[in-house]
């Protein structure tokens, strides 16, 4: 999936097309926003750094490594919460983000419910 | 999470016109040309790839100045998970002649390593000056692990994109006796050969979180307890591990158990691998399969992976080798349709003890 300069998506949208699409081959009956990735199996370690992969092509962020964490990384709600600070924090340094850009305006669309 | 066997309705003739992926691989799409949505995504980004190595190359170097200046008395700077395959081998003549570490060569013998492996992994130990251990785990307790894999299944769908059953099993052990062992001798490094199709360089260089190694190992004890009972013990971790974690982490300022496969940012060229290895008293086995250098089980495990889910377990490695330009679109499909010889299967299934 390729991110289009902007276009104004939600992260948890973006993110959630592409675990199903990469995981779960299309079929994401039974995946929620809180379904665990390693508890449920879906997500191998090796998955987990396929989405560490996608999140610094599609976004251009760096995942430092002591964010590795399950409290980023382990359920779809962490992860977009996760994207959207370091996406924001990207666009607050004036740097580029990802391999086609992002607007403001995508970025500001990042207000997830906390659970 | 088990496989479902997806509904293999794709065109089993059908390959992509850029890789070696088959209309058979789990969630394949094709353009209007022939091309995959693997090569469509890697070509996309593909300008962006040589940037990545260099990046990942230079987080590795900047990581071993920061080890090298906290190495104390540690005993080593790496450890490396030693197959005695090509790979391996040139992984492990980098660090110790290129990067001049000091490296543990730790051997996993699954009970299937051709002899020719075992004798280079000794001669290239020797040449290399290096500290080698050879941890062979009880013979039938493994053969019933793998026979069981190869049964069970006991992987999702996504996981068997990358290797067969048996050969998952297999690297989850090894890649947990290898953490394992680097938290017991306080080694900061864990090294594998892995080749740049096999997984991404964004993955090259990075640490294991003791909160995501916990979650992991919990989820290889799921996997593999019903398959190994007791056998697993030698190779998973006690909870004194995740303290001696803790301590090396807070001693070292955080540069403790990076995982890295640096054949990612490394230039590989088989040819030149072959060449360069030669010099350190390696020979290539003559009775491994065409994707093996060390292993006699791989070609019978590719096999039985193969004829189950509708594609070859090293098509995604491959087709990764021939996007970035490793190797020839027609060089993977040979290395692919090469069949294992019935003599060498029929030895494989006697000693799985397998009808």
């Amino acid at each position: 999936m390729r991110v289009t300069e902007g276009k104004t998506m939600d992260y948890k949208s973006i993110l959630r097309s592409f675990i199903i699409e990469n995981f779960l081959y299309g079929d994401g009956s039974g995946f929620t926003d809180e379904t665990s990735f390693l508890e449920s199996g879906i997500v191998d370690s090796t998955g987990l750094l396929e989405i560490v992969s996608f999140l610094e092509s599609e976004f251009g962020i760096t995942v430092e490594d002591d964010e590795l964490i399950p409290e980023n990384f382990d359920c779809l709600v962490k992860l977009s919460i996760f994207l959207a600070r370091k996406h924001k924090q990207i666009l607050a340094e004036g740097k580029t983000a990802g391999s086609a850009g992002w607007t403001s305006e995508a970025a500001s669309c990042a207000a997830l419910p906390v659970k | 999470m088990q496989a479902k066997r997806l509904n293999m309705i794709g065109n089993k003739s059908k390959v992509c016109r850029q890789c070696v992926l088959p209309g058979t691989f789990p969630g394949i799409r094709f353009n209007s040309e022939g091309v995959c949505n693997h090569c469509e995504q890697f070509n996309q980004g593909a300008r962006e790839h040589e940037g990545a190595k260099a990046r990942y190359r230079q987080k590795f170097e900047q990581l071993l100045e920061r080890i090298r200046q906290g190495a104390g008395q540690r005993p080593y700077d790496a450890v490396m998970a030693y197959s005695g395959g090509k790979d391996s081998t040139y992984t492990l003549m980098m660090l110790v002649q290129h990067y001049r570490l000091r490296v543990l060569a730790l051997t996993f013998d699954n009970g299937f390593m051709s002899e020719r492996a075992k004798r280079n992994i000794h001669a290239v130990a020797e040449h290399l000056d290096v500290g080698l251990e050879t941890f062979r785990p009880a013979p039938k307790k493994i053969r019933h692990a793998f026979r069981e894999s190869m049964d069970r299944c006991p992987y999702a769908m996504k996981t068997l994109e990358r290797a067969s059953a048996l050969c998952n099993t297999c690297m989850n052990l090894v890649k947990s006796y290898v953490i394992k062992t680097a938290i017991e001798k306080d080694i900061p490094l864990l090294v594998y050969g892995w080749s740049p199709g096999q997984a991404p360089v964004q993955s090259s260089v990075f640490r294991m979180n003791p909160a995501v190694l916990r979650q992991a190992q919990k989820q290889l004890r799921d996997t593999l307890a019903p398959i190994m009972f007791q056998g697993l013990e030698p190779f998973i971790l006690a909870e004194r591990h995740y303290r001696l974690l803790d301590e090396a982490m807070e001693r070292s300022g955080g540069d403790f158990l990076y995982a890295v496969h640096p054949l990612a940012f490394l230039d590989y060229d088989e040819e030149n691998i072959r060449r360069t290895i030669a010099a350190v008293g390696w020979s290539a086995p003559l009775d491994t399969d065409a994707n093996s250098t060390n292993c006699l089980v791989n070609g019978y495990a590719n096999s039985i992976h193969q004829a189950r889910y509708g594609f070859h377990p090293y098509a995604f490695e491959i087709a990764g080798l021939v996007r970035y330009g490793h190797m020839t679109r027609e060089e993977g499909l040979a290395k692919l349709n090469k069949p294992v010889p019935e003599e060498a299967a029929h030895d494989i299934r006697k000693k799985l003890e397998i009808g």
